[in-house]
Formats: structure tokens, C-alpha cells, sequence
């Protein structure tokens, strides 16, 4: 190999750090280039009482709200906009994600096969299950085997979080009903690990984790990372991919943080940039020979857009719920996660007790301003806690993230436009959804129950804008995550997922990761 | 986040909510003062909040703990939030003198207040919304208002800086589910029916 490195990979979040990581343990050179920078101590917002303030400013979950230098414009369109959100920084989107980690099921991977829903995956959940063992053990996940709604599979390295008064509520109203249920599987360390300090029940954890005990990307594959000598070059932000004479990738062209354009190069690249972010790259990456972009013969790159069905119930207990502590994901069901042919829908979803919610965002909820206002607060807050929702949303060729070129980041790259419209399987899913997530609000003791309904598409989970399978024509990878079209070229993220199935999909995504990283080792020598 | 900023499908944005990335007032900026509105505006402002957030026995109002200045010092970084703070003071105001209130905004009974705020809520929406949210912001961000906050509702603001106790899992709770038959599909026997 006679470039400096032997490996590039292009983003360092869930996915990118845990490819950096396995890469470098087996022995390769790697270099990292990562457009945000890493998140100072100090603009962590739980360090300060004005979190929540913090949280609708700088920390803005929406990258359209926040418009951070690092940030790349971001336009939601279509029938239904998706309110996107992610972020750029070292550890990505996890800095600011709420760390519930679940793992697909056996039937997620035949969707097509099994219920004429989207497409089956080039691979089976039994090839990503060592993947998932493995990143639970790096990571530092709390939770427990033997939930009868999943296959027989390795324990969780960390007993579960605690469940809290709120926890024992949506316990009883999962009892009541007779759903199965199990405690949820959180990246949240529940004692002492890897150096690390046990979770201390902040709550709120999307707004980060001040003494990492969430386990997000830049405190758990990136330490370990930077030790085994993994090169990581901060506010680097790649402009376009590069080819060699013969088609196959030499490298990226990138910017750095004063607007100098470098490349650089190595043996494999990989994309880990994200839903948007990674067909956002390929789509800037045009030639002659690509005028579509790279990776593109299939028209793939962008298209099917997937961003699951979500939405949330609101419970309100007459009791307080101890609302300011906990981790966010409690006790969960997958009682309706599989396909039913009673249902005038295809697919399921999960039904998850989470927690209360703070001041702010109470009052924001509610709006009962004037001589009202005190009563309406006192009311709510300290009652109110939410149960999420979470369904299977088919990926559809229209749902597509494109450039949108009339929107420039800080050095004249294209911003990316989304357009996205809620299919009708998704909408009855949704509906059925919320349906439960209000029988399980009063059966736990709710008297009062309200919804967020189905708009705007909360938009936490950006999948399948470049996906794997075994056909070019209709992917974008194969399933080892090279590109059909370009030798040496890899997408190993959100865009990977063929299908998204009906839970948050960070732990997947690092499995992926994690699995795609030993096969770009261990086809090294085929070039 | 969405659920806490619903607009309308089909009215026009103006673009305020996109503006609050690049503006952020840290709880140890200096003493509170105006900078983007003039006295005669600042005093509206101060009136509006007032209104929108009242003090009673146990809550101290909006003024008392800085809220309108915040909300001025928060426009302040930002051209579009500077415009549209004017613009929201003026159009309080141009809503009460059609409603035939000689006397400004501030020198009206709540009440009247009252009434002028929801006028104003329903033509200027997005506005109105600026306001609030500044407004609730500059709010609850406050010591003096999360200690009445915990005082009254029980919610312990500290918690998620500082954390809390909380008793493990109990695995006897799975008494039932821990027994029931597999719920999930395998493949292998899906394909094999």
C-alpha cells in the first residue's frame, strides 16, 4: 500500500468512530477527517441551570435552527417536511442523541420476503449479531437478556438503569395490559466501566452527559481510537472524493478550518457521514465520467429517505412522577413490533415509557400564558411524562435528500434539501401507534392522555439514502459496503439500511460499522 | 425541537425560529439593560411580559427577574431578531390604539392586556410566538424562579446538573413477562409454513 494511510474515513460519529476504532485495533493506518470540531466541556448544557435555554440556541438539535459554522444548510420540503436533526461534531449526532440502543430482529432483515414491505437486506441479523455483542462490550450498554420478544442473545455488559417512580408506573400499565415488555436496552453505563463514571440519573440526556456516563462516540471509540494511533483532523470538511486513473478511490478533497484545500489519500475511503451528509458528499463528487455524482449509476444515492414513523403519547399522572431524574428509556414493549394480518398495515412498532419533562419545555408545550399561567405549569410539569412510539417506515424512491445548491455553508458547498412524503402504510401505522401508546398511558394510571400526532416528521433517525443489496441497480453498496461502482470506495452509516425496522438505530448502525470495518480489512490485499 | 414550535401548515414563515442558533445570552452576561429598544418600546415590552407571565405569591412576574431584558439582549445578536422585536412592540401597540386605547400598552389594566395580546396572537402569530418563547426563556432560566418552581410542582431543577439517587431494577418484576413464549418471528420457520 503506498499511500500514508491505509484507510480515510469521512465522519466521526456513531459509525466512524467505531470503523476508525476497529480498523486501527486490527493494525491499520487510519485517518479521519471530521468537518465539527469536539464538543468543549463548558458548552456541554447540563453543565450549566440554563440548559434548557441552551438547548434551543446553540445546541439546537435542528442543524436549520442552529446554523453553526460547521453546519451545512438543511431544507425539509414535500408533503410531509421532516424535521431533520443531527449534528457535526467528533462522536457526530450521539453528542446529542438519547442513547436508546436497541437491536434489530431477524424478521427486519426479509421485510420483502416475509411481508412484501421494501427490500431484504444483503445480509441477516445472525451476521450482525456478533457485531451487536461487540459494540455493546466497547460501548458500555446497560440491560438485560431473556426479553421473549427478541432471539436468545449474549447479556448486556451493565445491569439495567434504574427505572424510577415513573418506571414502576409504565410497569404496571404494561402488567395491566398483558403486553410483554422488558427493560430497555440503554448506551448509558449503569456502574463503573472502561474508566468511566455510572450514570447519575440526570435525565435529559439529549442534551449531553457531563460526566460521560452516556455513552456517545467521543467517549468510547474515540479515546480508545486516538490510543492506538488513529489520526483525527477536526474542522476538515471534504469537498469532494477522488479517483484514481482506473476509476477506484484515491482519497477526498477537503477544507480546512481556514478555507485551504487539501487531499488526502489512502487505500480505502469510507463514508460515514450520515443520512444527509454521506449523499450529500457523493452527490458534490461529479465528473465527466460521474456527472450524476459517484457511486450514482443506480440513481440510488438520495433516494428512499427513511426517517421511521414517530411520534408522542403525553400522560398525565395526578401523583408526581419525579420527572427531573433518569435515564430517558425506561421499560419497553415489542408487543406490536412484528407484522399482524389483522392490521390494515404492514410492519409494527415499539411502545416506550420515557421521561417527564422540564420547566421550559412545559410551558412551550402547553402556551397558557396570562393570569392562567402559574396554575397551568404547576399542573403539568412534574405530572407530564411521554411515551414514545417508534414504527417501520418503507423506503419509498420519492423520500429523497437532494443538494440544494441556492444554500451555501461557510465555504460555498451546496446545502441538502429533503423532501418527504408519509405513505399511507406509515400513516396507519402511526396511528395504530399512538393507539397504544394511549391505552398504555391510562393503563398506568394516566388521567389524562394527549398526543403529538403525525406532524411534523420528527426527524432523529436519517436512513437509507445510500443503501446496501445485491443488486446494482437498485443500491448503492454491496454487502461488505463497498460501492458497486467504485473499487475501494465504502459507506458504512445511516445510508447503509436497506430497511429501517421499528426502533432507534444507533446500536445498529455501529454494528455495521463495526462489521464493515473487518471487511475492509480483510479484503485489503485484493487490490 | 418541533413539538414545542407548531405553526400553521401554509402561512408564511418568517424565518425567526432560525435565527435562535446563532444567538445565545449566557446567565453571566452583565446587568440587565435594553439595547435594541428605545425606553418608550422597552417599557411595552416590559408590560407584555409582564402580562404574558405575571407575578402572584409564589411567582415572581417576568420583570422581576430580567425576562424582557433578556429577551432584548437575545434580539440584540441578531439583525432579523432586532427588526422583528421592534416590529412586535410596534404592532402591540398599533393593535391597541385601533381597538381605540388612547393610553399605551403599559399604562392599560390586565385585563385590557389581556385582550390586546390575544388580538395580537391571532394577526401576527409568529411574533407573538418571538415574544413568548424569549420571554419564557428569560424565565425560567433563573435561580429564583426554579426555586419556585421545585417549591411548588416538585421538579428539582439541580437534578440534571448534579444528578440523584435511584433504586436499581428490580428483576421480580418480570415475574410474568420473563416467562412467556417467544414473540418474535424466525425466518428460518416463517419460510419453512
Amino acid at each position: 500500500m503506498s499511500a500514508e494511510h491505509d484507510v480515510l474515513v469521512i465522519g466521526s460519529g456513531a459509525a466512524g468512530a467505531a470503523i476508525a476504532w476497529r480498523l486501527a485495533s486490527r493494525g491499520a493506518r487510519v485517518l479521519c477527517l471530521e468537518q465539527g470540531d469536539w464538543v468543549a466541556p463548558d458548552d456541554v448544557p447540563k453543565r450549566s441551570t440554563d440548559w434548557e435555554v441552551r438547548g434551543r440556541h446553540y445546541w439546537n438539535f435542528s442543524p436549520a435552527i442552529r446554523r453553526a459554522a460547521v453546519d451545512y444548510p438543511v431544507r425539509n420540503e414535500g408533503p410531509d417536511p421532516v424535521d431533520c436533526y443531527h449534528f457535526n461534531a467528533v462522536g457526530g449526532s450521539t453528542v446529542g442523541f438519547g442513547a436508546q440502543y436497541w437491536r434489530l430482529l431477524p424478521s427486519d432483515f426479509r421485510t420483502r420476503t416475509l411481508d412484501d414491505f421494501g427490500v431484504d437486506w444483503p445480509i441477516a441479523y445472525d451476521d450482525l449479531a456478533p457485531y451487536y455483542t461487540l459494540n455493546e462490550r466497547e460501548t458500555g450498554v446497560s440491560g438485560l437478556a431473556g426479553d421473549p420478544t427478541g432471539p436468545p442473545r449474549d447479556a448486556p455488559p451493565l445491569p439495567p438503569t434504574s427505572p424510577g417512580r415513573l418506571g414502576e408506573r409504565w410497569m404496571d400499565g404494561f402488567e395491566r395490559l398483558g403486553w410483554a415488555w422488558w427493560p430497555q436496552d440503554n448506551a448509558i453505563i449503569s456502574r463503573d466501566y472502561q474508566g468511566r463514571s455510572a450514570c447519575v440519573n440526570r435525565n435529559f440526556c439529549a442534551f449531553g452527559c457531563p460526566n460521560h456516563a452516556r455513552s456517545s462516540a467521543d467517549v468510547t471509540y474515540w479515546p480508545k481510537a486516538l490510543e492506538l494511533g488513529v489520526e483525527l483532523r477536526t474542522n476538515a470538511r471534504v469537498s469532494e472524493l477522488t479517483l484514481h486513473p482506473d476509476g477506484s478511490a484515491r482519497g477526498a478533497l477537503y477544507l480546512d478550518r481556514d478555507g485551504v484545500m487539501h487531499e488526502a489519500r489512502a487505500s480505502r475511503v469510507v463514508i460515514a457521514s450520515g443520512g444527509l451528509g454521506t449523499p450529500r458528499l457523493l452527490l458534490m463528487s461529479t465528473s465527466a465520467a460521474h456527472p450524476d455524482g459517484l457511486a450514482n449509476s443506480s440513481g440510488m444515492v438520495g433516494r428512499n429517505f427513511m426517517v421511521h414513523v414517530q411520534s408522542i403519547v403525553v400522560a398525565r399522572f395526578d401523583e408526581p412522577i419525579d420527572a427531573h431524574g433518569g435515564a430517558i428509556g425506561v421499560v419497553s414493549s415489542r408487543q406490536f413490533y412484528e407484522t399482524d394480518p389483522a392490521n390494515d398495515f404492514k410492519r409494527g412498532f415499539i411502545v416506550a415509557g420515557n421521561r417527564g419533562y422540564s420547566p421550559m419545555l412545559t410551558a412551550l408545550q402547553h402556551r397558557d400564558w396570562g393570569p392562567g399561567h402559574h396554575a397551568s405549569l404547576e399542573r403539568a410539569l412534574n405530572h407530564e411524562a411521554g411515551i414514545y412510539v417508534c414504527g417501520d417506515d418503507e423506503p419509498e424512491v420519492d423520500n429523497r435528500v437532494e443538494l440544494d445548491r441556492s444554500a451555501l455553508d461557510g465555504w460555498g458547498l451546496p446545502g441538502v434539501r429533503t423532501w418527504y412524503r408519509l405513505s399511507e402504510n406509515s400513516r396507519k401505522l402511526g396511528e395504530a401507534a399512538i393507539r397504544r401508546g394511549r391505552e398504555l398511558g391510562e393503563a398506568a394510571g394516566a388521567t389524562e392522555v394527549r398526543d403529538f400526532g403525525l406532524s411534523p416528521i420528527l426527524g432523529w433517525h436519517l436512513l437509507g439514502t445510500a443503501r446496501m443489496g445485491d443488486d446494482p441497480a437498485t443500491s448503492v453498496t454491496d454487502a461488505d459496503h463497498q460501492c458497486h461502482d467504485v473499487p475501494g470506495l465504502y459507506v458504512a452509516d445511516g445510508s447503509s439500511l436497506p430497511t429501517g425496522g421499528a426502533i432507534n438505530p444507533a446500536h445498529t448502525i455501529q454494528a455495521l460499522a463495526l462489521r464493515a470495518a473487518d471487511r475492509i480489512w480483510e479484503a485489503r490485499r485484493d487490490r | 425541537m418541533a413539538f414545542d414550535n407548531k405553526r400553521p401548515a401554509g402561512t408564511e414563515d418568517l424565518g425567526l425560529t432560525r435565527e435562535f442558533g446563532r444567538t445565545y445570552v449566557p446567565l453571566t452576561s452583565g446587568p440587565p439593560r435594553f439595547a435594541v429598544l428605545d425606553e418608550r418600546r422597552s417599557r411595552t415590552l416590559t408590560a407584555w411580559a409582564d402580562t404574558l407571565v405575571p407575578g402572584d405569591e409564589h411567582w415572581p412576574a417576568a420583570s422581576a427577574v430580567g425576562a424582557p431584558e433578556y429577551a432584548d439582549a437575545t434580539a440584540a445578536g441578531s439583525p432579523v431578531l432586532r427588526a422583528a422585536l421592534r416590529r412586535a412592540v410596534d404592532a402591540l401597540e398599533t393593535v391597541a390604539r385601533r381597538q381605540g386605547h388612547d393610553a399605551p400598552f403599559a399604562e392599560l389594566d390586565l385585563d385590557r392586556r389581556v385582550t390586546l395580546l390575544r388580538q395580537l396572537e391571532t394577526e401576527h402569530d409568529q411574533l407573538f410566538a418571538f415574544v413568548l418563547e424569549l420571554v419564557y426563556e428569560g424565565y425560567y432560566r433563573t435561580g429564583r424562579v426554579q426555586d419556585a418552581v421545585y417549591e411548588r410542582t416538585g421538579f428539582r431543577p439541580e437534578v440534571p446538573v448534579v444528578g440523584m439517587r435511584l433504586a436499581p431494577f428490580d428483576e421480580s418484576r418480570l415475574a410474568r413477562v420473563r416467562d412467556l413464549k417467544p414473540h418474535w418471528r424466525s425466518v428460518d420457520e416463517e419460510l419453512a409454513r
